[in-house]
């Protein structure tokens, strides 16, 4: 029987260069970049150093709208967007203090759609008469616009 | 009558299809090495950034008065803060006197360049005692670089601390 080979195999070769091509492709396209990982982590980075900016500096305990998101406006950079809540308590029972109520709540936004936002808490107390007037929780949420 | 297979119009065809798929299957291997060499410096450099930014910002250095006697600065513990995102302007102020590579040292920084500097909300840099607050080389424009830009207070103003790290 006549065996008939033609052009040094190259329909085989050709075939397996196409399977090797469509796999480099393949994994090209595929290749999940870190940099996303990153881009939130620093998000997250930032959005702490907001909260611990403006803790330290006093602004969260004025409790103030107006205050707060002027302060906000001006050390956000211009690329992010912002949604701020804040729920302040208050003790139940002023003389033992040992149960908390809602007392307030308050929202601060940049009024953009949100869109892969990363989260920071922190908790934060206001004085009055250097007794413990409120307990309050702050949860910032900051994305790229 | 007979036909050698070296002169046949098939083969060339054959051998001008192959050539070109080999030059297409090595460039997407070139260019997915180098996607890949890349993201492995990116990596690398924001790994670091975010770190070395973190670190600055979180830690008061050890000794706690390192800056009074930079010679009693321990290795890999360097840290310009009085407490959390509240820079201390006389830490700062050593930060900017030491050497670049005690600096890279304290900071664990090996394979890569380093830039520091404190600017203003708009972008101005800094001064302490007259001098800018900025340290380390500054990255080439041909070269990877990462800004971890971290918002903290000096004195009493919002300020920006930039670590950049570049290859």
């Amino acid at each position: 029987m006549e065996i008939r080979k033609g052009f040094f195999f190259s329909l085989d070769t050709a075939f397996a260069i196409m399977i090797a091509i469509i796999l480099v492709i393949g994994i090209f396209f595929n290749l999940k970049s870190q940099n996303g990982e990153f881009e939130k982590l620093y998000l997250s980075k930032l959005a702490n150093d907001v909260l611990i900016t403006l803790d330290k500096n006093r602004t969260l305990e004025t409790l103030n709208n107006s205050t707060i998101e002027n302060s906000l406006n001006y050390i956000l950079p211009d690329n992010l967007a912002f949604k701020l809540n804040i729920t302040i308590y208050k003790c139940k029972e002023n003389i033992r203090c040992d149960e908390f109520v809602i007392n307030n709540t308050f929202s601060i936004s940049s009024n953009i759609p949100e869109e892969n936002s990363v989260i920071a808490k922190r908790a934060f107390l206001t004085f009055e008469n250097k007794r413990i007037k409120y307990f309050s929780l702050a949860e910032l949420r900051i994305w790229l616009l | 009558m007979g036909k050698g297979q070296v002169i046949s119009t098939e083969f060339l065809f054959a051998i001008f299809v192959l050539l070109i798929l080999f030059v297409l299957g090595v460039s997407l291997w070139n260019l997915t090495a180098t996607r890949l060499s890349e993201d492995l410096i990116k990596t690398e450099l924001a790994t670091s950034a975010i770190d070395v930014s973190d670190y600055l910002l979180k830690s008061q250095g050890a000794p706690t008065d390192w800056e009074e006697n930079v010679t009693k600065l321990t290795s890999l513990d360097l840290g310009v803060v009085l407490k959390a995102n509240k820079l201390d302007g006389d830490k700062v102020s050593a930060l900017l006197n030491l050497n670049y590579d005690k600096i890279k040292e304290s900071l664990g920084i090996k394979s890569h360049e380093f830039y520091f500097k404190i600017t203003d909300l708009s972008g101005g840099v800094i001064q302490i005692s007259g001098n800018n607050t900025e340290v380390g080389l500054k990255p080439n424009a041909s070269s990877y670089s990462v800004n971890s830009r971290r918002i903290a207070i000096l004195g009493n103003e919002f300020v920006y601390m930039n670590v950049i790290t570049w290859k």
